[in-house]
């Protein structure tokens, strides 16, 4: 669907980054060609738009610049970042293109329910694409504590052994294997994996050691490079909590990852009308030099997210 | 204009055998490893990469050279995937990754070779301390006049040992002990200096100021064989027209072309700008009120403008216990 950024008051510029700057007081919703109003029909295209990624990607466009890409998203507890996984999952399952994208959800902080019922209120039916077979998810929450679901050892010919059946914490070497078998046969026709985790900090907490989760996303970042994909990974980012092994996670993370995006509290404390602020940082692998680090205010909303530029909202001014 | 000692090493007309670079996510070293990877290879020169943090195809992808020997650690120490096959790298380990390097280092007996390494934060995840010190310090032993050993590291990565607490000494501490010269990349802005990119207009306001791409600041701190320890900061920028290109400056020079940029305005009126002008009130004074004003006699201005004696004299008098008789120095037994 032809989808066009509008601005409600002020027409909008768009600069050679391809970033849409908006006068004061501007908020953006989508328009139809017709004029009605569609708030959720390209998630969040200005999010996109900062990103420098090309919201609805035209057929002729054979680069997707987020192909290849691994994004990291960090959060505190002040504000949550979880909404912007929806952004990510949305955007690539609508891409039709080609062959398309297989988006896998490997759930740790919430049950399919919950991602369900937020993708339909985004306009994004689970369900139906999982039918097509174009989305997966793997429960890991509900399956953290045992060797079940995601975490089961699909290649033991045996008996577990009694090793294995020790561990007290969730063994993530089989989740990575789980993760890879839900994507690779798509992937083997030509479709990109996206392979979205929410959240890390979950294994952390529940024991797995740190040097496992590094592998395992340092894993997930070669395999989605070698497929063109894309990696989408929350982790919490809590300083003030003094965990030094969450602060040491984030930091390496933040090494491979070519998008930082780093959702706080707003910095003066809080106002009515904002909810926190985003920070798009650059990662040290990232070598697009169109995508300018910047920041933007966000407000949550029942369907949908606006942002805005840094002390440009109602709510602010 | 005489080149900076950085641009010595990286160019191999300094010799330096062990160069431990350390970065953060504010400002990464990839720009600088690409530096030290081009100058690495040519005639008489040998680069062998140590692909430790990422594939060993990602880090070909980033250097973009064709004559490289790689050695893959990642594959077999820090990642899950299995190794591609028939892949043209040599795999190693932590326990033979030195005696995998010395044989490269057999094999191409003349010329100048470097040793690259990623980065060894992989190691200190997964190693003690004293493994990855031991490792460090056979390397050390490796370089000489014609090798040299680059090891760049995370400084702000916090290293845990078994217990989850972070390492005392801090792994910074022990590469430098071993580095003959020790660069730190720092982002411009902590020197206020800001690179922008082909030259055009730079938010000096930006708040991100996450690993800029055009440039960055190095502190170098280089032991020559002669014991004698030099210090310097300087500055690296990417070309405009040519990405694979670094030029090196001074940090004061920068400081200077980062100053002069904003021509100052030429005509004088401009210069000295009218507070005044465009207040939604009124300061301006008609010169009838400027009469009135100066008209004003404030109070004490006529004790400070009369005219009294040019001299003036301080009447004083002694009291009693002014002077003593005793002598100060009676107890120095002089």
């Amino acid at each position: 669907m032809d989808a066009r950024i509008h601005a409600a008051a002020g027409k909008p510029t768009r600069q050679a980054n391809g970033f849409v700057s908006h006068d004061a007081r501007d908020t953006v919703a989508l328009e139809d060609p017709s004029g009605n109003r569609l708030s959720i029909s390209a998630m969040f295209p200005l999010l996109d738009a900062a990103l420098n990624w090309s919201s609805t990607p035209s057929p002729s466009s054979s680069v997707d610049q987020s192909a290849g890409r691994f994004v990291l998203i960090t959060d505190v507890v002040r504000a949550d970042g979880s909404f912007l996984l929806h952004h990510f999952i949305g955007r690539h399952l609508r891409i039709e293109e080609g062959p398309g994208w297989n988006v896998v959800l490997v759930g740790l902080a919430q049950a399919f329910n919950h991602y369900l019922l937020i993708g339909k209120k985004l306009g994004v039916n689970l369900t139906s694409y999982e039918r097509k077979g174009r989305f997966a998810f793997l429960d890991g929450l509900s399956n953290v504590r045992a060797a079940s679901g995601p975490f089961a050892n699909t290649n033991a010919k045996g008996p577990t052994s009694i090793q294995q059946s020790a561990k007290r914490y969730p063994d993530v070497q089989n989740l990575f294997a789980n993760i890879l078998a839900a994507v690779s046969s798509r992937v083997q026709d030509g479709s990109k994996p996206c392979i979205v985790i929410d959240d890390l900090t979950m294994l952390l907490y529940s024991g797995a050691p740190l040097v496992d989760l590094l592998t395992f996303i340092s894993s997930l970042n070669a395999y989605v490079g070698q497929h063109n994909g894309c990696l989408v990974v929350l982790v919490h980012n809590d300083t003030s909590s003094g965990d030094v092994r969450q602060a040491a996670m984030c930091k390496s993370l933040s090494h491979l990852a070519d998008y930082v995006l780093e959702v706080q509290g707003l910095e003066s404390g809080a106002t009515q009308g904002l909810h926190g602020q985003l920070t798009l940082g650059r990662g040290p692998p990232l070598n697009d030099t169109s995508f300018s680090p910047h920041v933007l205010h966000y407000r949550l909303a029942d369907a949908g997210v606006q942002f805005f530029k840094k002390g440009y909202s109602t709510g602010v001014l | 204009m005489p080149l900076t000692t950085l641009e010595r090493i990286i160019n191999l007309k300094e010799s330096s055998s062990l160069i431990v670079i350390e970065d953060s996510t504010k400002q990464s070293c990839a720009r600088l490893l690409k530096a030290f990877a081009a100058s690495s290879i040519g005639p008489d020169r040998r680069l062998v990469v140590v692909s430790v943090e990422q594939a060993y195809w990602k880090w070909k992808r980033i250097l973009n050279l064709e004559s490289l020997t790689i050695i893959d650690v990642y594959s077999s120490c820090f990642s899950w995937l299995d190794p591609p096959v028939a892949a043209p790298v040599r795999s190693a380990n932590i326990k033979n990754l030195v005696s995998v390097i010395e044989t490269e280092l057999q094999t191409a007996q003349n010329g100048r070779i470097t040793v690259l390494f990623d980065s060894i934060n992989p190691f200190l995840l997964r190693y003690s301390l004293a493994t990855v010190a031991r490792l460090v310090k056979s390397l050390s032993a490796l370089g000489s006049d014609n090798v040299r050993i680059i090891l760049p590291f995370h400084g702000d990565v916090p290293v845990l040992d078994a217990s989850g607490n972070s390492l005392i000494p801090p792994i910074g501490s022990v590469l430098a002990n071993a580095a003959t010269t020790y660069v730190t990349v720092r982002h411009g802005k902590d020197f206020g200096i800001i690179f922008g990119r082909d030259g055009g207009a730079v938010d000096v306001f930006e708040t991100v100021d996450a690993h800029n791409p055009a440039g960055g600041i190095c502190e170098v701190l280089h032991k020559k064989k002669s014991g004698k320890v030099l210090r310097e900061a300087v500055a690296y920028k990417v070309s405009a027209t040519d990405s694979d290109l670094l030029t090196f400056h001074t940090v004061d020079d920068l400081r200077s072309v980062n100053d002069s940029q904003p021509s100052p305005p030429s005509n004088p009126a401009e210069r000295t700008p009218d507070p005044t002008a465009n207040l939604s009130f009124n300061l301006r004074l008609t010169d009838e009120q400027k009469v009135a004003r100066a008209e004003v006699v404030l109070p004490y201005m006529k004790a400070q403008t009369a005219e009294g004696p040019s001299e003036t004299a301080i009447y004083y008098e002694p009291e009693d216990d002014d002077y003593d008789d005793e002598d100060p120095d009676a107890d120095l037994d002089i």
